[in-house]
């Protein structure tokens, strides 16, 4: 089969056993792979009320037809499960190799079940998957992880693990693979650690440069990669700022624009901006770039501080535990950073949560043992992000996430979330898009479902007005569709902000065989997104969170953004409309017919 | 609908017409100033939600009103279809089945000519720009042939359909078709391809081998 092995390998961690299954093509045709696939069997496998740290729960790591050819930035793969931070359907995504490995071993995807009796880890060859027992292994941070786990298994091989967050069930834990790439944001790392799964080792032989996925038409193929490199290198974005900065490279534009959130999103823009931001982390800390596997933009950061080493921080990393705290100390804000990344800790959401923190301490809402948690004080950070991973004290408040937490102390609102999932750095009032597309997000607030940013304030691929309501639930609707389809074939989303989107869908086609237009590549980002909601619906989520919270509805006091309220009910209004739900955000029959979708919400809601 | 949503309704028209009236306003100076149309020939439009808006059949697009522009349902015809312009069927179905939240329809002179002289002399049914901006953004172009190239029912179904995969088409002998996230994109498109056809245009006549420009994009 072009593009796909056609192959999944199921793991039952309870009873030891691994099995290979064929996956129908029709399946990987409407799916793709990637999150498309793994919410696919999610879907039809995970019943939408399982509690999310039971064995009921599953994981689906999945790659896609793009992941092992030559197409540039297509190498990620994704994780999908039923998130214990958001209880929603969550897939999240990671470049690196990892995804490159697994595919060469003969599997589109992982499906793993059960609970072992005790720590182990998952072994892939191409002969098969077997369970290992993880003894020396847990309790380890990630480095240490892989780097036994590389020793015993050969350089070849590519390591996914959790760290001391995982183990701990902190609810925003990370599976870090090759090191330094995060599959992150809603806590898949504490799936790992209540299956006492520590890691996932792929060992796809002694090879160094995996097999090759093969191709329906190699010529049209060829013309395609070259289109792509030629954007890639031609975008200032992809070409320049993304490779000399990092994602960095966006704080000193948020913040002139008004939308980097300082304080926990109570003001939006601050003088001392500039001392955490991509230049500086040049100047000061850079020592080398680094790539996820054939990417030619090569927008990974390895630095280095007085007393440490490592990746980032990327731009909302550094915004969270930075600007989101009211800290501007370059040195601190990549230390915890480093932290995170070792511990397995989901940055945005730690630094989000201690923000939440500090503005509950600062309205009084928090007893003693938290009174040196305080906008702008830097020594708190290290400490609280240990006690975070380990839940030592108030780290076990902290370890909930921000919407149990201010919850737990009486100030829900105080919360910067939308279904539990913490806001990135973008203040929604300053990108009436980014309004939308936090609200209707399927997995929480997320900059990555539709990043109006591009369209909103970079221009990308031709700017809109930031202000204006009318044109932004069409382009919300567009970005999620377009988006959950790069999701599954898995590209990095980088690439968009050089490469038209139509080209990947024509590297889709040229390798698969499969004629996919962009119309096409839209349709199966529509079905993904339906069949999302439709599983969101019957785990009791509804329009009542399709919202955001109070402080949105009131203006910014100061900067470039001053004076703006999105309009989310007419938005909102909108935006329904478009996706063919109901006034009330439910799929009608006749949307769900168009997308072969009409069993499944009969079947979830069972 | 109940009087309170229909008066709901028309607030919310009003609120987009005023959004988007200024744009509709700029690129009709932009159409008149590049001359792409006759006074009142060719169309623009934007989706928003379930709703189109588009220019008023026999609009002046170098002279447009906010009165100028027409809500008429993208799901189902409504009566204001009969006051929208004559392609409105066309832009329509280009919004239902492709990615398109804006479209412009125009009459750009040397993309028109070269149209028709590709297609006859040449017989070949789409363009490859040979400057490096043309064959860098467009690569290429296809061109739609159709027994009746005006309001026709033809064109209802084949250009939406070459739309599909392409941001901009020419319908051979009458006019280019393009779409985009917004009218910015969509226009951009339009200057392009006329941009290209000019040179081309101005190759044949210097009896260049416009072939040894095109690079290899017949099968994108």
């Amino acid at each position: 089969m072009n593009g796909w092995n056609g192959h999944l390998l199921r793991i039952d961690l309870a009873a030891r056993m691994a099995k290979t299954e064929p996956i129908p093509k029709d399946v990987l045709r409407s799916y793709m792979g990637g999150r498309g696939l793994g919410v696919r069997y999610l879907a039809s496998e995970v019943p939408p009320k399982t509690d999310p740290l039971g064995p009921g729960n599953k994981v689906i790591i999945a790659t896609g037809p793009l992941n092992g050819t030559t197409v540039p930035a297509a190498g990620r793969f994704a994780a999908v499960s039923k998130s214990p931070l958001t209880g929603t359907i969550f897939d999240c995504n990671s470049g690196g190799s990892f995804g490159v490995y697994l595919k060469s071993c003969g599997y589109d995807a992982v499906v793993i079940e059960g609970k072992a009796s005790e720590p182990a880890y998952l072994h892939i060859t191409p002969e098969g998957g077997s369970i290992e027992a993880a003894k020396g292994l847990w309790g380890k941070d990630i480095k240490a992880t892989t780097n036994i786990l590389r020793e015993k298994h050969g350089k070849a091989a590519r390591v996914s693990c959790i760290g001391p967050a995982g183990e701990n069930l902190v609810l925003f834990a990370n599976i870090e693979n090759d090191y330094h790439h995060a599959l992150g944001r809603g806590g898949i790392g504490a799936v790992f650690g209540s299956k006492n799964l520590k890691a996932i080792v792929v060992d796809a032989g002694e090879k160094e440069t995996p097999v090759q996925t093969t191709i329906a038409e190699p010529d049209v193929l060829k013309i395609v990669i070259q289109e792509i490199n030629k954007r890639i290198q031609a975008s200032p974005m992809t070409g320049k700022g993304l490779k000399i900065f990092g994602t960095a490279q966006l704080v000193n534009l948020m913040n002139a624009m008004g939308i980097f959130p300082i304080d926990n999103f109570q003001q939006g823009t601050h003088p001392n901006a500039d001392k955490i931001s991509g230049d500086s982390i040049i100047e000061k800390l850079f020592i080398s770039n680094t790539a996820c596997h054939m990417c030619p933009i090569a927008c990974g950061k390895m630095t280095k501080t007085s007393t440490g080493e490592g990746k980032g921080p990327e731009y909302e990393s550094d915004w969270a535990l930075g600007a989101d705290c009211g800290i501007f100390d370059l040195e601190a804000v990549t230390n915890a950073n480093y932290a995170c990344n070792e511990l397995g800790i989901d940055t945005i959401t730690a630094g989000a949560t201690i923000a939440c923190a500090m503005e509950l301490n600062e309205k009084g809402k928090l007893p003693a043992a938290w009174k040196d948690v305080a906008f702008g004080n830097k020594d708190v950070l290290l400490p609280l992000i240990q006690k975070i991973a380990y839940k030592e004290g108030i780290g076990n408040d902290l370890a909930l996430g921000s919407k149990r937490l201010a919850a737990k102390y009486g100030a829900p609102e105080v919360a910067m979330q939308v279904k539990g999932l913490e806001m990135p750095a973008y203040d929604p009032r300053g990108a009436f898009g980014m309004a939308l597309a936090y609200a209707t997000s399927n997995r929480g607030a997320c900059h990555l479902r539709a990043y109006t940013v591009g369209a909103e304030l970079l221009g990308l691929p031709k700017l809109f007005d930031r202000f204006s309501f009318s044109d932004k639930p069409d382009l919300v609707v567009k970005l999620q569709n377009g988006n959950a389809f790069f999701d599954s074939i898995i590209a990095c989303k980088f690439t968009g902000m050089g490469v038209p989107d139509d080209y990947y869908s024509r590297a889709v086609s040229a390798v698969t065989g499969e004629e996919i237009t962009i119309t096409e590549a839209e349709h199966v980002g529509e079905r993904i997104w339906n069949l999302e909601r439709l599983y969101n619906m019957a785990a009791g989520f509804s329009k009542a969170d399709d919202a955001l919270p109070p402080r949105f509805s009131k203006p910014l006091q100061s900067g470039a953004s001053k004076g703006h309220v999105p309009p989310m009910d007419i938005m909102l209004g909108m935006f329904y409309d478009i996706r063919g739900w109901t006034s009330e955000g439910v799929p009608k029959p006749e949307t769900l017919q168009k997308l072969g979708l009409e069993s499944d919400r009969e079947r979830l809601d069972a | 609908m109940s009087e309170m949503n229909q008066s709901k309704g028309k607030l919310l028209t009003e609120a987009i017409i005023a959004e988007i009236y200024p744009q509709f306003k700029k690129f009709g100076d932009f159409l008149r100033e590049r001359q792409y149309n006759s006074a009142s020939s060719g169309n623009i439009a934007v989706r928003r939600g379930n709703k189109m808006y588009i220019t008023r059949r026999g609009s002046m697009k170098g002279d447009l009103y906010p009165g100028d522009i027409v809500e008429v349902s993208i799901d189902k015809d409504d009566s204001n279809i009969v006051i929208a312009s004559t392609e409105a069927y066309v832009h329509r179905n280009i919004m239902r089945e492709t990615p398109a939240l804006a479209t412009m329809h125009c009459h750009p002179a040397h993309t028109v000519v070269l149209s028709m002289y590709y297609t006859t002399v040449m017989k070949q049914d789409y363009i490859i720009p040979i400057d490096v901006e043309g064959n860098y953004v467009l690569k290429k172009i296809p061109i739609v042939t159709l027994k009746n190239p005006t309001g026709s029912k033809e064109m209802e179904e084949e250009i939406p359909k070459a739309l599909k995969n392409y941001s901009i088409i020419v319908l051979s002998g009458h006019g280019v078709f393009s779409r985009g996230p917004n009218l910015t994109e969509a226009f951009n498109w339009i200057t392009v391809l006329e941009e290209a056809s000019t040179y081309i245009f101005k190759a044949i006549q210097l009896g260049l081998n416009i072939k040894a420009f095109e690079g290899r994009y017949e099968k994108w």
